[in-house]
């Protein structure tokens, strides 16, 4: 008994290791209805990042440079307070009466 | 004696078990195992191979603070290899129509989702020409008659010209490489 059943054993359990160690994105034809076939896939992730953007409008005369903080606490909706970091364009932005000035902050958890 | 026919005829039926299981798993559509084609050089045979073997590779794009909508496409961080083959005998030729399925949209596990149509790709050598995802699940790609051997790498973009929710986004394609 035990000289057939082993190699049994052993081939079996290298069919199951094969059909769970083995992916999708390498394939091999298949024979259906239709004629030969085979499939291989990809995965795709965007990332995109929780951002503020912090406007200040300059309504003084003459040429301005509006520095920025380097980073600003957002309350969240736990209560707890989640810091966005300054991401740009600079640390500060020189500005005329009239203009605006934009800067981001980013999400320190992205 | 009689205990050995015995266990021979044991043996064999379950030997014959497993061939049968996997001659069924040779003969379904999706591929996931190790397939072994032993052919006589007149069967037909075709393969395709996306990314890396035996894995499923995944392009990643990361939109900067400043760059989200602005219409500044993103890269991915890796290009994606293509190797098909289509074989067939010069009596018998085959034609191989190479399709993408990318009607599922990226989803951000929170209930908000992308569709593929946001990305697009730039073909090296143009066997497998330029385009963009159509969220269809049939989209044509290329064709080939038989035999041929195609190799082609593509590098992804996210094309950033529409406003997204905060959050990662995780999606798949699907390639099929089919000759009727």
């Amino acid at each position: 008994m035990k000289v057939f059943i082993k190699p049994c054993l052993a081939f079996a359990a290298l069919m199951v290791f094969a059909a769970d160690g083995m992916a999708e994105s390498h394939a091999i034809s298949n024979r259906d209805n239709d004629g030969y076939k085979a499939s291989a896939r990809i995965k795709l992730r965007v990332v995109i990042p929780e951002v503020l953007l912090l406007r200040i409008d300059d309504a003084t005369s003459g040429e301005d440079t509006l520095t920025f903080p380097s980073s600003v606490k957002v309350p969240t909706a736990s209560g707890s307070l989640a810091v966005h970091t300054n991401t740009g364009p600079a640390a500060s932005i020189a500005t005329q009466r009239g203009t605006t000035a934009e800067m981001t902050y980013t999400a320190a958890s992205l | 004696m009689n205990d050995t026919r015995k266990n021979l005829k044991r043996s064999v039926a379950l030997l014959l078990l497993l061939a049968a299981g996997t001659l069924h798993d040779s003969f379904s559509n999706t591929a996931q195992a190790v397939v072994i084609t032993i052919s006589d050089g007149t069967t037909p045979s075709l393969f395709i191979q996306v990314g890396q073997a035996n894995t499923i590779t995944r392009v990643n794009f990361k939109v900067k603070a400043g760059d989200i909508a602005q219409g500044t496409p993103v890269s991915g961080n890796k290009n994606i290899d293509f190797y098909l083959y289509l074989r067939a005998t010069a009596a018998n030729p085959l034609t191989g129509f190479l399709t993408v399925d990318s009607s599922i949209p990226l989803s951000n596990g929170s209930g908000g989702t992308m569709p593929a149509s946001e990305i697009s790709w730039t073909s090296r050598d143009g066997s497998i020409p330029s385009g963009t995802f159509a969220d269809t699940t049939n989209q044509p790609l290329a064709s080939f008659t038989s035999s041929v051997e195609v190799t082609d790498q593509h590098s992804f973009e996210y094309r950033n010209q529409n406003a997204f929710e905060a959050g990662t986004y995780n999606g798949r394609v699907t390639y099929t490489w089919a000759a009727p």
